[in-house]
């Protein structure tokens, strides 16, 4: 019998970066005693200021999304060593933000981040995180993703990050035939000030057509702190000048990014109204994510999947450790760890946990943990209970 | 949540069988229809050209669109087993083999995977019946390689693959470049064949070697490649090594696997030359009377349409027949009457000829051709096709391409890795579905594909030559007076015929696609796809302005291409220089390479000097690597304000 311990106290430090800088961040956290980090590839979403663009098809910019399960204490210099290595103050470096879990249960021989051994020493520091934002999460399927990020752009976000996840729900109760249809969707993650949420929301929702069933979810996530700089706009060639350059000089002009907060947007009051009350919304729920060895997940998800699960989105993270063996070539041969992330009611989660803890020590499953996020509001085809 | 829980068991008896039949056939009408988009190009563009613009008829009509039908289906059940079965097998694999095992013992298996990849790929034996065709005489090295020496010759195409694949994975391992392999290989195949070039006995090896890089990069190992790459990607991290791209992705096996053959087969034709044993040589120890031609193995018969004979005479009688009344008896479209010498004046406001001889010729025979068509068109179906035997061939080379890899990956998965196989199910429904995929494929190949584009392609040269048509035994004149015109005419056609058949090639579509899915959508698969196909029209185009024009030899233009390539890889991006090579290794697959042969042995037939159609292939390698590199380089110019903001800072 495997024993689980329960943290409190811990949070998920998501960071959104250029692919240029992912590996040198994973790197100076590592160096710094840092206990892990998780990374998964994604590409960013730039508009389109040209019509002839649209033709060709588009090369996003690579992105990596890195997260970290990290205790509660150690979260601010994490942040700051990321904004400092990954220099995120700049514009189009990437994006930071922080969730606190509600919940963090671990495995024993999970390789969990503790307090102490992170060695990163605080340095004067003079760029402020902000404590109004909030995250939304949108899965869709495979190539319908572009549209949605940019309405999201439209209506205010700050740069959308999409990723690969694969979906399970319905099809995966047909046995063999489930093969007739894809489990590849796309996941769009963007960090919005919580003024923006509600327009953001409602673009986002309309554009996926949530309502329509088939068409994915969307949810909010809410944030603690957090830093969002990532490009949207494909660089015009005509300016002698670039917008980053442009950007940057009023930054150190202005002594820090304050200016740049859209606080002149003015808002349709129709936004409030389908936030709250169109049809498919639910409110107060949970986001259960648990995370195994990628050859584990697929026996979990089965497991939750019998359980009642209504969907589930499974997303195959590179799990970066300073301890992990290497080639002769001196590279690390990195785990790979699959999370399973599903929104549901908080009262059926304590029930879940325990059948996937009872699963963890029968099947003898190693590196197991799982933690929840409060999930303030989700909309999907039918109302999740 | 309210959705009742229920096993898979229930599920299907709840759906029942009308249920699941319409479950089914949605899926496969959806499948059905993605391919359709990447062959109707081709296939559309064949049937017009040939009826609208060539102006002759379709050939046994019914058997090609039957064989087209099969195309459709054979490539539907093909990729969705790649997508199902031998893709995730590969990946699994490979992200088992660097926690599992030893390096050595990676090295070997990837060495082994990559000979039996080379004796599975059907293409192969297509060297061993080729070696007929070969005149001793003229050519004594290549006859005695592709005669005596084929075993070897294969042998050296599978260590050459073998080696490739182990090195390309050794190559992950280390984060070395793809660049550090391409510069000097290429550089020395490039010397190499200078060399071979101006040596009298070498030079005839030189075609041979390229078309093995060519043959060995066939739509079954290049996915299997392509994925055990990726797997092990997938697991070792780039963090260490300072270079962060998608260039460490997993690609970059299939551009060795297509370069290392070239280097073996001239290393063995260099090892015969120097060791003089082939034939007519002073150590050639086969008999001179064993050349007489094994009964089995048939030459390789060139369909192509004959150049046309002189035009035909009147006789005596056709002229008594004229004298009597100054007209003739058969119908008027038979003669065409010409003047010669003479001068014309204008005088009184009228032209004027004077003192001129009309000359009154037979036409070519227009009136035959035509009543030949009559019949051919009522004969929709070519009888002398066993179907039975070709369905059966078809399933044979299939199983013998795909069940033996398996097989062996399996073994290594339970023996070596002590791993049991997950969604072994889906996997096995998988490798089904390839194995008949592949068999209709290659049936539909055989039945509509290659006769439709031998006929067609041989009849491209009627632009500026009189030919005749394929299958017929009339004569038509060119259809432009200009036989210049004619020639642009069809190096038009010739792009447009590399084009369509690349964007159906199932090798570059489950590269596209493994592309995307790697990158997460920041290199379509669209733009892969049409970047290499634009390259490979390009390619081809140029193949046979150099066939049609008599202008330059092959090695001479070749080299000069591939001295740019080094160029542009040197200073191209380490991901473009992985796509560019990798998506012109999987480019010569099995639908482009029988339309440009036809075509090229059309056109070869039918201008004076020109030997064959072989080297169009190695031209239509070098066009998408060109044009993927030239693409990385304008997208880099035009992101390089975006990275450069970001990165000068960084790094």
């Amino acid at each position: 019998m495997k024993s689980f311990s329960t943290h409190t106290h811990h949070s998920l430090v998501t960071a959104i970066l250029p692919r240029l800088s992912s590996g040198l961040v994973i790197n100076e956290v590592l160096d710094s005693g840092g206990a892990h980090a998780m990374a998964m590839s994604a590409r960013g979403t730039l508009m389109q200021e040209h019509w002839y663009q649209s033709l060709i098809p588009a090369i996003s910019p690579e992105q990596e999304i890195l997260h970290f399960i990290v205790p509660n204490q150690e979260v601010d210099r994490l942040m700051e060593q990321i904004v400092i290595v990954g220099k995120l103050q700049l514009y189009g470096a990437g994006s930071i933000f922080s969730t606190a879990c509600d919940e963090l249960i671990c495995a024993d021989d999970h390789p969990l981040w503790t307090s102490g051994n992170y060695r990163f020493a605080s340095v004067a520091f003079d760029i402020k995180f902000k404590r109004d934002l909030t995250a939304l999460i949108h899965t869709t399927d495979r190539n319908a993703a572009e549209p949605i990020a940019r309405a999201a752009i439209k209506a205010g976000a700050q740069g959308a990050t999409i990723t690969y996840v694969r979906g399970y729900g319905l099809r995966d109760r047909l046995g063999l035939l489930r093969i007739t249809k894809k489990h590849d969707k796309e996941l769009i993650t963007v960090v919005v000030d919580e003024y923006d949420l509600e327009a953001v929301f409602q673009a986002m929702a309309q554009a996926g057509r949530v309502e329509q069933p088939g068409r994915g979810l969307i949810y909010q996530l809410p944030v603690s702190k957090g830093l969002t700089n990532l490009a949207s706009v494909f660089q015009a060639k005509k300016h002698s000048a670039s917008i980053q350059q442009m950007v940057r000089a009023i930054d150190s002009l202005q002594g820090g990014t304050q200016w740049r907060a859209n606080q002149l947007m003015v808002h349709d009051p129709r936004a409030k109204e389908f936030v709250e009350n169109s049809r498919g919304v639910s409110k107060e729920l949970k986001s259960l994510n648990v995370v195994s060895q990628r050859k584990d997940s697929a026996a979990l998800l089965k497991l939750l999947l019998d359980q009642g699960v209504s969907g589930a989105s499974v997303s195959n993270w590179r799990f970066v450790e300073p301890q992990s063996e290497q080639t002769q070539g001196g590279r690390r041969i990195n785990r790979e760890f699959g999370c399973i992330s599903m929104v549901l009611a908080p009262t059926k989660v304590p029930r879940l946990i325990q059948v996937l803890q009872h699963a963890i020590s029968e099947g003898d499953m190693k590196a197991t943990c799982c933690f929840t996020h409060p999930v303030p509001m989700v909309k999907t085809f039918a109302p999740i209970d | 949540m309210s959705q009742p829980v229920s096993t898979s068991n229930s599920a299907f008896a709840s759906l029942g069988v009308r249920g699941v039949v319409s479950i089914l056939w949605r899926y496969f009408r959806e499948k059905a229809m993605e391919q359709l988009k990447s062959v109707w190009f081709i296939l559309a563009y064949l049937l017009l050209f040939q009826i609208f613009f060539l102006q002759l008829p379709i050939i046994f009509g019914l058997t090609i669109a039957l064989g087209i039908l099969f195309v459709v289906i054979g490539l539907t059940f093909f990729m969705e087993g790649l997508r199902l079965g031998l893709m995730p097998f590969g990946e699994t694999i490979g992200a088992i083999l660097p926690r599992n095992t030893k390096l050595p013992m990676i090295m070997g298996f990837s060495f082994l995977l990559g000979i039996g990849a080379t004796f599975a790929e059907p293409a192969i034996s297509v060297l061993k019946k080729a070696g007929s065709a070969v005149a001793p005489e003229e050519t004594p090295l290549l006859y005695s390689l592709l005669n005596e020496f084929s075993g070897q010759l294969i042998m050296a195409v599978g260590i050459g693959v073998g080696f490739a694949v182990a090195l390309g994975v050794l190559r992950f391992f280390f984060g070395w470049p793809l660049k550090v392999f391409i510069l000097p290989l290429v550089s020395l195949l490039i010397g190499l064949t200078l060399y071979a070039y101006f040596n009298p006995e070498l030079n005839s090896i030189i075609g041979i070697a390229w078309d093995c890089g060519a043959v060995t990069t066939g739509p079954v190992t290049v996915p299997l490649v392509l994925a055990l790459g990726i797997g092990v990607c997938r697991i070792i991290g780039n963090e260490g090594t300072g270079r962060f791209g998608s260039g460490d992705a997993g690609f970059g096996i299939v551009t060795l696997a297509s370069l290392m053959p070239i280097l073996a087969v001239l290393a063995l034709g260099f090892y015969h030359y120097l060791a003089r044993d082939f034939y007519g040589a002073e150590h050639y120890r086969g008999e001179t009377a064993t050349l007489v031609k094994e009964a089995d193995t048939q030459p390789i018969q060139p369909i192509v349409a004959k150049p046309a004979s002189k035009p035909p005479r009147f006789t005596r009688e056709e002229f008594e027949a004229y004298l009597q009344d100054r007209k003739f008896t058969s119908d008027s479209k038979g003669y065409h009457t010409r003047f010669v010498g003479g001068e014309v004046v204008l005088e009184d406001g009228r032209i004027v000829h004077r003192n001129v001889e009309i000359v009154i010729e037979k036409a070519e025979n227009q009136g035959m051709i035509e009543s030949f068509f009559i019949r051919q068109t009522s004969r929709p179906w070519d009888t002398n096709l066993q179907f039975g035997k070709e369905l059966l061939h078809a399933f044979q080379i299939s199983i013998q391409a795909i069940l033996p890899l398996c097989a062996f990956m399996f073994l290594m998965l339970l023996v070596v890795l002590k791993e049991t196989l997950r969604k072994g199910d889906e996997i096995t429904v998988g490798i089904v579905f390839s194995i008949v995929g592949m068999a209709l494929f290659v049936l539909g190949l055989t039945l509509g594909l290659t006769p439709l584009g031998a006929q067609l392609g041989s009849n491209v040269p009627v632009t500026f030559a009189s030919i005749v048509p394929w299958g017929s035994g009339g004569v038509v004149p060119p259809l432009f007076e200009n036989p210049i015109t004619g020639k642009i005419v069809t190096m038009l056609f010739a792009f447009f015929l590399g084009y369509g058949a690349t964007l159906a090639e199932p090798a570059l579509n489950a590269m596209g696609e493994t592309v995307e899915d790697v990158t997460v959508g920041v290199f379509k698969k669209k733009l892969l796809v049409q970047v290499v196909a634009v390259g490979v029209g390009l390619g081809i185009a140029a193949g046979v302005a150099q066939m049609a024009f008599e202008s330059i030899d092959l090695t001479m233009l070749l080299i000069p291409p591939y001295l740019l390539l080094l160029l542009l890889t040197v200073i191209s991006s380490d991901e473009f220089v992985d796509f560019a090579w990798d998506g012109a290794g999987v480019t010569t697959g099995p639908i482009t390479v029988p339309l440009v042969l036809a075509m090229g042995l059309g056109i070869g037939a039918n201008v004076p000097g020109v030997r064959d159609g072989f080297g169009i292939l190695a031209l239509a390698s070098v066009g998408p690597i060109l044009t993927v590199l030239l693409v990385g380089l304008v997208v880099r110019r035009s992101r390089k304000d975006e990275i450069n903001a970001v990165t000068d800072e960084i790094i």
